[in-house]
């Protein structure tokens, strides 16, 4: 819940609440700005809509690189999305349970894919499987995407495993329970959660990412990102704002579905 | 040797996290069956590893811990069949109170209608009934306790430990819980091994206690011979209060010790070894055992001055001092009238005086 500090006048209060709308039309203006080209009768990006049409749903749905590019972007993502939950759930683990020498050395490297720029990163990873002949591959964009999300998994389940009461699993074994058992019915129901919410920013990095995409894979080789950007400078038409509205909406539900689930399990 | 009415026994455990300080020395401690047991101490003395021990958790560096004549050093405590009570309760949040208390039943795998059974009726024992559906978050601290509890031993433990299990909670609360966990013991008849840092909580609940101080234990007794024959200074000091200060023994007599303040002799008990005459001594006595009836020149009577006077409803607490200028803190009742700046002549019965040799 957000809780706001009393303002001291009703009018320090208006004025506040002025700035936070303005904050939050700026943040997405210019995303929903473009929803309405999407339904436009021509193909030229002006306003005010000269009449409406589903036309650039048909072309989208109608074409095959944007279906490929669609399942792409699916297999890669679930793909790295399930190394990188794996990884990093058990990298969290030996960090947050046990005593690791150079912690903080390891922990810097293990964050490393989130700080550094994604470019030297794309390049980086572009010789190296090169070198291991995995240039030009799905396998070689999904190990990439794997190490990209890796950290948002690790930071994420720490942060659960922090607050998780080993006492819990100490009385779990001495009401008989051996390691498996408490670890399927105590420790793991208990930080679920925070691998779920790791595993979903892992796919969404995934999702998203376009310049890996763009060093790694073949010419044919398209994600629905890499699609897009490469829609951008070949021929700008409007099936791509149709993408992308597809796209919010996807986002738009799936950000309602979660704030509802952590509204219920907040009162259970 | 292996008595049949002990459930744990330690024999010359010693405990060593660093390799370097001893947490728990060479202990030797035998629980019996059936009894209350508390391990009472000051903070960092080493209760909670020697309950770790038992349960499991932590192994000894040296030494044996018997359980059923049967060495348990590396026995994992998911086998060891003893129900703990944690300080916090570690309930498990994501459960229900129902599911919290069938828990060791269900890794027992025992049938469902039975765990349905024993469950609602170790929550009829807690007085929790009705709340079997609720979640821990949803109930109270001194509900989360019974809860703690029942979950401890519906499946009938040979040993139930429990860590501080009210330390969280607010005094009235406490003692009744307090009483709860008593009867509760009295009707199982199930070993409980119980650790504080109370004093008054021991004595209260205890069949014996066990006084640990810097990972050994001082003394092990019941409440009634911790409190009335404490075997040391620090005994006599921890349970209870006690006025002590330093004299010089000048030698025994008829099993008493004599000994030498600068505000004159003082007779009592003793619980010395290798002292002799001229040697430093400790005079430990309890403010109760002081009383007001003294005749200058008497045996064992000694002058002060009441230097402060606090009214506490039942009794009056006096801060006496001597004309050597040793304090001290006795007890007497409101009619006495005694008040400030009054002087006095304090009587000690010598069996109240006790000598312990200076540490
Ligand atoms: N896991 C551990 N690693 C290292 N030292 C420890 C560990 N657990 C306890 N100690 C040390 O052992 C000593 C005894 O600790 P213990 O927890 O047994 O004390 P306690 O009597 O239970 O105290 P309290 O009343 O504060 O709970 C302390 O000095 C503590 O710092
Ligand atoms: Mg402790």
């Amino acid at each position: 819940m957000i809780r706001f500090r009393p303002a001291s006048t009703v009018g320090a209060r208006l004025a506040f609440l002025t700035v936070c709308a303005l904050v939050l039309l700026f943040l997405v203006l210019p995303v929903v700005a473009i929803v309405p080209l999407s339904f436009s009768a021509d193909p030229w990006f002006t306003y005010p809509l000269p009449g409406w049409s589903l036309r650039w749903y048909q072309d989208l749905f109608g074409s095959e690189q944007w279906r490929n590019a669609f399942f792409n972007s699916l297999i890669v993502g679930s793909a790295s999305t399930v190394l990188a939950t794996l990884l990093g759930t058990l990298a969290a683990f030996g960090l947050a349970f046990h005593r690791v020498p150079f912690r903080s050395l390891v922990m810097a490297i293990v964050i490393c894919p989130m700080i550094v720029p994604v470019v030297i990163t794309a390049v980086a990873m572009y010789f190296s499987m090169q070198a291991v002949g995995l240039a030009n591959s799905y396998t070689g964009i999904i190990l990439a995407h794997t190490a990209l999300s890796c950290p948002f998994v690790v930071l994420t389940v720490m942060a659960v495993l922090n607050r998780f009461d080993r006492n819990l699993e100490r009385a779990a074994a001495s009401l008989g329970a051996g390691p498996i058992t408490v670890f399927r019915k105590v420790t793991f129901p208990i930080i679920a959660p925070g691998i779920v919410s790791g595993a979903l920013f892992a796919f969404f990095t995934s999702w998203d990412e376009v310049i890996v995409v763009l060093f790694l894979g073949a010419p044919d080789q398209r994600t629905l990102p890499r699609q897009m950007f490469s829609g951008i400078r070949e021929q700008l038409s409007p099936t791509i704002i149709a993408a992308a509205t597809l796209l919010i909406a996807g986002y738009i539900i799936l950000g309602i579905f979660m704030a509802f689930r952590r509204d219920t399990g907040v009162q259970r | 040797m292996f008595s049949p009415d002990s459930v744990v026994s330690f024999k010359n455990v010693s405990k060593t996290y660093d390799g370097k300080t001893f947490v728990v020395r060479n202990l030797n401690l035998e629980l019996k069956k059936g009894e209350f047991l508390t391990l009472l101490g000051p903070s960092g003395s080493g209760k909670t590893t020697t309950l770790m021990l038992i349960a499991g958790f932590e192994h000894p560096t040296t030494g044996l811990i018997q359980m059923g004549g049967k060495v348990i050093n590396d026995l994992p405590p998911s086998r060891r069949n003893i129900g703990i009570v944690f300080q916090n309760y570690a309930l498990f949040p994501h459960m229900t109170i129902a599911e919290n208390v069938a828990f060791p039943l269900q890794v027992r795998r025992v049938s469902k209608p039975e765990i349905q059974e024993r469950v609602s009726a170790a929550l009829v024992k807690v007085q929790l009934t009705g709340f079997a559906e609720r979640k821990p978050s949803q109930l109270s601290g001194g509900q989360q306790q019974r809860v703690a509890l029942a979950r401890a031993l519906v499946f009938n433990p040979s040993l139930v430990l429990m860590d501080e299990p009210l330390g969280a909670l607010d005094r009235r609360l406490r003692e009744v819980m307090q009483l709860e966990i008593r009867s509760l013991h009295a009707a199982l008849g199930t070993t409980f091994v119980y650790v504080t840092h109370d004093q008054s909580e021991a004595l209260t609940m205890s069949d014996r206690i066990a006084v640990f101080h810097e990972g050994a234990v001082q003394q092990l007794a019941t409440p009634t011979d911790i409190y009335e024959n404490p075997r040391n200074g620090f005994v006599a000091r921890f349970v209870g209060e006690s006025n002590q200060f330093p004299a010089i023994l000048r030698g025994t007599e008829d099993g008493c010790a004599i000994v030498e303040t600068p505000d004159g002799v003082l007779k009592g008990r003793h619980f010395l070894a290798d002292e002799a005459g001229g040697d430093q001594v400790l005079v430990s006595i309890r403010p109760e055992n002081i009383s007001f009836d003294g005749n200058a020149g008497d045996d064992n009577c000694i002058g002060a001055k009441v230097i402060d006077r606090i009214f506490h409803g039942d009794h009056v607490q006096l801060s006496l001092e001597t004309a050597s200028g040793i304090k001290f803190v006795g007890r007497s009742s409101a009619e006495l009238g005694l008040q400030q700046d009054d002087d006095v002549v304090v009587r000690i019965r010598k069996e109240k005086c006790i000598i312990f040799s200076q540490k």
